[in-house]
């Protein structure tokens, strides 16, 4: 991690799209203090702040992937004004939730959170998943990554070989999730 | 179980890549296919679940990261603390071996000026403590703490002392220290030899002080040998009221020797000046060890140190007390036992008398 204060937006964008998760350390601890001065200045506390900073980096990583991404301001100030909204979206959920508190509604489980329950089972049986196939469609459909980059990370011959290895893997989870649902149907 | 093309086909869908007639007709198909709505819904869902595990994992390496970072940091400084207690050990362990080496040295070298001291004018040494301290040299003091005759001795013992014979018998070993014994008691009292390494290699005393044998003992050097004319001055009356007037005027804020020279000054203006040489005195050049400067004056002669033979010398005798000038200046010669500093005269009625 040397030298790594060195860098320059530029270089640290251009190391990001290559799929270089240092940088993603390299931006939490750039932007820490600015972060954290800001969510205790409003209404927020230190426990808080690591879960805004990782949020923030990891939303910096998703767009940065994005074919369309184009910086236009400083990289620091990209990053505190995603913290900014991230924390004030959050104080709103809290607010909602309060309110929800307040008026007894929340007694039986939402459809929301039979969709959470839902996506925490698919998320186990990725996590089970061959290394490649969760690497690949990781690659795929969090990072953004295009064909070419994936086949050189994983180093597959070229786009059209992810192509059809990407529909190969989702084709096997997608068996084994309904494989699963058919068990707990069953029970 | 949809076909390939369908999957990219809903791939595009959801990523909002289907353009124009492309995403009309798949809205159309998706109205009236219940399949592709169910494969549209269950690929949407296990998208976002990869996206969430993706999350997770990126999160999970942050952190990891974070922590192997902090790890490394605080490693990093325990790291430099232990180093650093290391090198300060290591200078203390040295300090402590080294040090009964030093101080067998200086014995050495303290019992060398000792005996140089003596061989040459009956010079003992003496552990009381010095009446003028500010008019003895910090390394005579030293010397002067030092000197302990009982390790002197040793000393000179262990320089004399022969290698250690391995032998079997007891009787052997019983004729063997009577003799060596024997030698050490015929062996010379003064120890101005400079001795090298090899004759001490066998001398290591309890202490283990066998530093001995690294160094050479080396003494004062005899420079030269002259003999001076000792002007004798008596003074005269001229001046006598202003410096009368004069001294007493300063004997206040002088200090006690200053005012011990005026006085000299003032009985000197008293009584008619005349120089006369009188009496002739043998001066020795001595060269330290130490490279000590300074002088002792038992009455018959006198041994300067540091001082160079070159210099034109002059003695005067005033009032039973000697002056030496050195290169213009005028220092005061006290009759001593001791090694003394030269002490400049400051006065300037008495650097008058002795001037003229």
């Amino acid at each position: 991690m040397f030298g790594l204060n060195k860098l320059t937006d530029h270089s640290v964008l251009e190391r990001m799209k290559q799929g270089d998760e240092q940088m993603l350390v390299h931006l939490y601890k750039q932007h820490h203090t600015m972060v954290k001065n800001f969510v205790l200045k409003n209404s927020g506390d230190e426990n808080v702040v690591d879960d805004i900073l990782q949020d923030t980096v990891i939303a910096v990583w998703k767009n940065v992937h994005k074919p369309d991404f184009m910086l236009q301001s400083k990289l620091s100030t990209y990053v505190m004004a995603i913290a900014k909204n991230l924390w004030f979206k959050e104080l709103k959920k809290r607010s909602k939730f309060k309110l929800v508190d307040e008026t007894n509604q929340l007694n039986t489980p939402s459809e929301e959170m039979k969709l959470n329950m839902d996506k925490s089972i698919i998320v186990q049986l990725v996590e089970e998943m061959d290394e490649t196939c969760r690497r690949l469609l990781s690659y795929f459909y969090f990072d953004g990554f295009n064909n070419v980059l994936i086949a050189e990370k994983l180093g597959f011959a070229n786009a059209n070989t992810v192509k059809s290895k990407k529909y190969q893997c989702f084709k096997k989870l997608q068996a084994i999730v309904v494989e699963k649902y058919k068990k707990e149907d069953l029970l | 179980m949809i076909n390939e093309q369908t999957y990219h086909l809903i791939n595009k869908y959801l990523n909002g890549e289907l353009k124009g007639r492309a995403l009309d007709k798949f809205k159309s198909d998706l109205k009236s296919n219940e399949d592709l709505r169910d494969a549209v819904t269950s690929q949407a869902s296990i998208i976002e679940s990869i996206k969430a595990f993706r999350e997770d994992e990126l999160k999970k390496n942050l952190q990891a990261n974070l922590n192997k970072s902090r790890t490394f940091v605080i490693g990093r400084t325990f790291k430099i603390a232990l180093a650093s207690a290391a090198v300060v050990s290591l200078l203390v362990s040295t300090f402590f071996v080294l040090r009964p080496f030093m101080n067998s040295f200086n014995d050495t070298m303290v019992s060398e000026e000792v005996e140089s001291s003596d061989t040459a004018d009956d010079f003992k040494p003496t552990t009381e403590p010095q009446s003028e301290l500010t008019q003895i040299d910090t390394q005579t003091l030293a010397i002067a703490d030092n000197i302990k005759t009982d390790e002197i001795e040793r000393l000179e013992e262990e320089l004399e002392a022969p290698a250690i014979e391995v032998v079997e018998d007891d009787v052997e070993i019983e004729e063997t220290f009577e003799e060596t014994f024997e030698e050490e008691s015929e062996a010379p009292d003064e120890v101005m030899i400079e001795k090298s390494a090899p004759t001490t290699t066998d001398a290591k005393d309890e202490s283990g002080d066998d530093a001995i044998q690294d160094y050479e003992v080396k003494a004062d050097e005899l420079l030269s040998n002259r003999r001076y004319n000792v002007i004798s001055i008596s003074p005269n009356f001229s001046g006598v009221e202003e410096t009368a007037a004069t001294t007493a005027k300063r004997s206040s804020t002088k200090i006690k020797e200053s005012e011990k020279e005026e006085s000299d000054a003032v009985e000197a203006t008293k009584a008619p000046t005349s120089s006369n040489p009188s009496r002739s005195i043998e001066v020795e050049h001595w060269k330290s060890v130490v490279n000590y400067k300074g002088y002792n004056y038992d009455g018959t002669k006198v041994k300067l140190y540091g001082i160079n033979e070159t210099n034109n010398l002059e003695f005067k005798e005033l009032d039973n007390r000697l002056y030496v000038k050195i290169e213009g200046k005028q220092y005061f010669i006290e009759k001593n036992k001791d090694y003394k500093r030269l002490v400049e005269v400051t006065s300037p009625a008495l650097l008058n008398v002795l001037n003229d």
